[in-house]
């Protein structure tokens, strides 16, 4: 199939009679053409392959319009009317302000601004609304147009209203000289096949929190096999990536960027104060009487609730303040443990005091915590403990550290009994905790919001910049048929290219040659290693394709 | 120098900025030209070439005048601007509608000589071509686009110049004929010519694998719509064993020209040949005729034998050349007349009084030289091998005989000189069951006629197209995606397929989001988007044995069956 829009040769149309015939100037030829030809070769030197359906099925029927693409892509084929040369297709005109095309969630979700009232998000989107020209598509259902337009009145983001009851494809409304895609968690079916087959970079914003089931690191694993060469997985942990090393067989599709902590709001305050107004909003004196510890959760609920009890059974001179960002897991709240769900911008108000009334920190660093938390809770001058397969790079130094042995989908190693001596330790050393508190403050004095943004920014130039050096990947004719092998009177298969002298191929290679024009490198490893018996060959092979 | 006046309603000139052009619309031509040769243009329809100069060369010196139509004669003899092909561009389409348009593809010239040939092949294409003449337009692809007939037009195509493959492409073709399956060199063509193709295999095994594996790869490159004319149904249970899809294997008998091949007065016929080779036994022995190539595949050194064991038989045989058979001692019973015409061959055939074809050799399709005794009235004695019996069916003798597996060299089987023997013996020794016999070999040879052949290849072209019209004009293909996935209930990581809910014009068919199935169905279907379904069959055999690739085949495409409407 031709890429539209693609690059026409030097042509004159005229008729004869009520024939039509293009006469093509560079390749010497005069081909005789219908009215369905000669209206697609008219519009497909501009337009996307959708925008010409769109218009000329009007006037005649899809199939019709199939066939003449059919019929120019045959002649392309053979050098005629259609160069296959992407060569002379213009990189797009970089404007002042980058484009960034903005999806997820919001595409075809009937909620349609939820993500943006999730706070990371909001800030994100602001910050970066600072710097590009952001594109987010936004389903119209027509009652609460108004309230969107103004949750989204920033400067720069500029909404695209689309209606719901039709089928969306971002194709079409994807601004031309875009720079790239930003892509959030969820992701609709629709999306993501849009994130594969456009020609845009993407970056895809893997957040850890949503990391917490095995459903959920299934679809990550997908999302990556998705990954093209110019795209990237963009982390908000530093300790997400080690989770998927095994799997994952070019790391550098990672890239850790963490969010930004707006130390204006997030910043030690009076702890006392903070404790009282706390204990008010809870109902809860005891909160005053014992130190409090706060507990992120980054485990299954079942695990949670179990690794709670224990913690509490372990320490009953404490007491316990779970913090939650997303609104699973309700049913952890018992008596003894109080629960805050912070996922809402109301509450992220309220969160530097909430941080501000703990005496410690007890976090998990493995997937399915966010790292939001952790940054948030140090910034405000908290000492943490922290457990998990690796130090956490953010705060490295700046926290107490048990080694667990956990990998990505065991289950998590709990030793309540060294954290609980951790955290006896850290609340009897008040030089220790001092010593966390200000290494801590030094970390998080690096993560800005304006940081954050840079570094998406920096990887779209990266990105743009990769595939615009990225070779166009061959196109073969390949053909694959059974072969009579006379020796033994047995069939056997075999591959080759069609050319004037077929040249045959290696049936493993073949696959993997046809495979690789519509499929990214990852999933054409999938593929290999489960039909090769040879791994190294497969090695061998990818190498030797890419 | 080109001589005028001459038409030019097939041209059409242009200017595009400051340069001219001239397109051949009938050779899918563009040549860049001058002043001179666009008025030189303007004027050739109406004035000779002397009335062009005079009038221009008061413009232009004559001298540049005369050295433009000099070239524009050579452009003449290359075919360009000026050649002798009729235009077809206002071809009254709806008249002609009941008549396919038929596009020949064949290696030999259209106007070759067979009365010599010695291969079946090309003397069942020419017959088969000259009985379609009568049912449809042929297009016949050769050297030059010459009109032999009303309805028989050549093509000009040497398989290597594109505007030939773009005239070819333009040419709406209702269905194209090859003369052979190992003609693989057309191959490409059916990428870009969307009449259906009949492939016929008129030689299906031997040559070292080359004919299975020619008919192989057509195999592979097929599309729904396409088929294989074989000739009988022997052929199409050999290729059944290798490949999945036995549809595609069409059984079409061939013919046999009646006004050539009849009986002769058989005392007569003896005679002659007696006279021809001045060996008067012909006349008066009982005669076992032997019509082929004198090659150990047709069964020549078991010939040999029969003869060796029947001296009191004369054994008449007629062949291009002896072969090796030349420098061994031939039993004198034995008497090789040289080749005759196709003409003549009737007349030589007559003199037969049985025909012994021990031909082992794998690529008896058919056995057209079999059909053409028969017509003459002569009964024949066969091995049961290959197309043969189903030619003789009841009208000869057919001799037990042992088929291998596979072959060795080119024979595909085994017959026993002497159970051969006794089987001709015993039909020389009973007249009337002879007779008889040669009677209902007679009676079957006259169902076979070209005139039918040509009337079912119609048929089939027809119910072709059909096919293709039904054929949906795109496909609709999911996007499918690889990914690993840690199977949580076995504890470790395995790969699958995701058959994603969307298809590729961004619509939702189905009911649920994604789909997750085994990596081989997966492939099939990522494969499918761009290569036949004989060709996924070949990976998955590859990978999967032939067990398990009918079982992936039949769930994937009866699902792609229900997919497009």
């Amino acid at each position: 199939m031709i890429q539209f829009p693609c690059n026409l040769h030097n042509l004159h149309q005229f008729k004869r009679g009520d024939e039509r015939f293009v006469a093509d100037l560079d390749a010497g030829v005069v081909v005789p053409i219908n009215e369905v030809v000669c209206d697609v070769l008219n519009a497909c030197g501009s337009l996307e392959m959708d925008a010409i359906l769109e218009i000329l099925t009007d006037k005649y029927n899809r199939s019709e319009v199939f066939e003449a693409f059919n019929f120019l892509s045959k002649l392309s084929e053979i050098g005629f009317l259609i160069s296959l040369d992407p060569s002379k297709i213009e990189p797009p005109q970089r404007s002042e302000r980058p484009r960034i095309f903005l999806t997820g969630g919001v595409l075809e979700s009937k909620k349609t601004t939820s993500f943006l009232l999730s706070a990371a998000n909001h800030h994100l989107l602001t910050t970066l609304a600072s710097h590009a020209d952001l594109y987010l598509p936004v389903s119209d259902t027509g009652d609460d147009r108004q309230s969107i337009e103004d949750s989204l009145r920033t400067e720069g983001v500029h909404p695209i209203f689309f209606r719901s009851d039709r089928s969306f494809s971002p194709a079409k409304f994807i601004p031309k000289d875009c720079d790239g895609i930003l892509a959030l968690v969820p992701l609709t079916v629709g999306e993501q096949i849009f994130l594969k087959f456009n020609r845009y970079p993407v970056i895809l914003r893997l957040s850890n929190e949503t990391l917490i089931s095995h459903e959920s690191r299934n679809t990550a694993l997908e999302r990556c096999a998705a990954l093209r060469d110019f795209d990237a997985f963009a982390c908000d942990a530093s300790w997400t990536q080690p989770f998927f090393s095994d799997l994952v067989p070019d790391l550098s599709v990672f890239h850790h960027i963490p969010y930004g902590i707006d130390t204006s709001v997030f910043k030690p305050m009076d702890k006392t104060k903070c404790k009282h107004q706390l204990s008010q909003a809870l109902g809860n004196d005891a909160i005053l009487q014992k130190p409090l510890v706060g507990v992120v959760p980054g485990l299954h609920p079942h695990e949670m609730s179990r690794f709670l009890r224990k913690l509490r059974l372990v320490n009953p001179d404490f007491n316990w303040l779970v913090i939650h960002s997303t609104q699973v897991g309700n049913d952890l709240s018992d008596g003894d443990v109080n629960f805050f769900n912070i996922a809402s911008l109301q509450d992220k108000e309220a969160s530097p005091f909430i941080f501000n009334a703990l005496d410690a920190l007890v976090f998990p660093a493995i997937l399915g915590s966010s790292p939001l938390i952790l940054l948030e809770v140090v910034a405000c001058g908290i000492p943490t403990v922290v457990w998990g397969y690796s130090e956490p790079e953010e705060i490295a130094g700046a926290c107490r550290f048990i080694k667990g042995s956990s990998s990505l989908f065991d289950p998590v190693d709990l030793s309540v009994e060294s954290i609980s001596e951790e955290l006896r330790f850290l609340l009897e050393n008040p030089n220790e905790q001092k010593d966390l508190v200000q290494a801590g403050l030094k970390a998080i004095s690096t993560y800005t919001w304006e940081g954050t943004i840079q570094r998406i920014l920096c990887l779209f130039r990266d990105l743009q910049n990769r595939k615009v050096h990225q070779p166009k990947s061959a196109k073969h004719r390949l053909l694959f048929k059974k072969h009579y092998n006379p020796v033994c009177g047995e069939i056997e298969s075999e591959a080759f290219v069609q050319s004037k002298v077929p040249v045959p191929v290696d049936m493993e290679q073949a696959i993997a040659m046809t495979l690789l024009e519509e499929h990214t490198p990852m999933e054409v490893k999938t593929v290999l290693h489960s039909i090769s018996k040879e791994p190294e060959r497969v090695e061998k092979i990818l190498e030797n394709l890419l | 120098m080109l001589v005028c006046p001459k038409p030019t309603t097939h041209l059409h000139k242009f200017r595009q900025g400051n340069r001219m052009y001239v397109a051949d619309i009938s050779q899918c031509l563009v040549l860049e030209i001058d002043n001179i040769v666009w008025e030189i243009l303007d004027l050739c329809p109406c004035f000779s070439s002397e009335e062009i100069i005079g009038r221009l060369g008061k413009k232009y010196d004559s001298d540049l005048v005369v050295e433009a139509l000099n070239s524009l004669a050579t452009l003449e003899r290359r075919g360009v601007l000026f050649s002798n092909f009729e235009m077809d561009i206002s071809a009254p389409e709806t008249e002609a509608s009941e008549r396919l348009k038929v596009l020949v593809l064949q290696r030999s010239s259209h106007t070759v000589d067979i009365t010599r040939a010695t291969s079946g092949v090309s003397v069942a294409h020419q017959n088969l071509v000259k009985s379609l003449e009568a049912h449809a337009s042929l297009n016949i692809v050769g050297e030059s686009d010459e009109v032999f007939k009303e309805n028989v037009r050549g093509i000009r195509f040497q398989g290597n110049d594109r505007a030939e493959l773009l005239k070819l492409i333009g040419g709406n073709y209702d269905a194209v004929l090859l003369e052979s399956h190992q003609d693989t060199r057309f191959l490409s063509l059916l990428r870009y010519i969307d009449a259906p193709f009949i492939v016929p295999i008129y030689c299906a095994r031997g040559h070292n694998g080359d004919c299975i594996n020619a008919g192989l790869l057509w195999y592979a490159a097929m599309r729904p719509f396409d088929a294989f004319l074989v000739p009988t149904n022997s052929v199409r249970d050999l290729y059944g064993r290798l490949v999945s899809n036995k549809d595609v294997f069409q059984t079409i008998p061939l013919g046999v020209d009646h006004n050539k091949f009849h009986p002769f007065e058989k005392q007569k016929a003896k005679n002659e040949v007696a006279r021809m080779l001045d060996a008067p036994q012909v006349a008066t022995s009982p005669v076992v005729g032997f019509f082929s190539r004198l090659q150990p595949e047709k069964g020549a050194g078991i010939y040999v034998k029969i003869a060796k064991r029947l001296p009191h038989v004369c054994f008449l045989l007629t062949a291009p050349t002896l072969n090796i058979y030349a420098h061994q001692q031939l039993p004198p019973n034995l008497l090789c007349a040289p080749q005759q015409s196709r003409d003549q061959l009737a007349r030589f055939l007559s003199a037969f009084d049985v025909y012994c074809f021990p031909s082992m050799v794998g690529e008896e399709t058919f056995g057209l030289a079999l059909l053409e005794t028969m017509a003459c009235g002569i009964p024949p004695v066969v091995p049961r091998l290959d197309g043969l019996p189903e030619v003789v069916g009841d009208a000869g003798v057919i001799v037990p005989a042992e088929a291998h597996e596979n072959e060795i060299g080119s024979f595909a089987g085994a017959v026993s000189p002497s159970v051969m023997a006794n089987a001709v013996n015993a039909l020389l020794t009973d007249e009337k069951a002879r007779l008889e016999l040669g009677e209902k070999a007679r009676e079957r040879a006259l169902t076979f006629t070209w005139d039918k052949t040509a009337e079912n290849v119609i048929t089939l072209f027809r119910r072709l197209k059909e096919t293709q019209q039904l054929e949906d004009q795109y496909k609709r293909h999911f996007g499918i995606s690889f990914t690993p996935y840690f199977n949580n209930r076995r504890r470790r990581f395995e790969s699958q397929s995701i058959l994603n809910n969307i298809t590729l014009d961004k619509e939702r068919p189905l009911m649920n989001n994604r789909y997750a199935q085994s990596i081989a169905e997966g492939l099939s279907l990522a494969l499918l988007r761009k290569h036949s379904r004989h060709e996924v069959e070949a990976v998955l055999h590859h990978l999967y044995g032939e067990r398990r690739t009918e079982t992936i085949l039949k769930k994937v495409f009866s699902f792609e069956e229900s997919v497009n409407g």
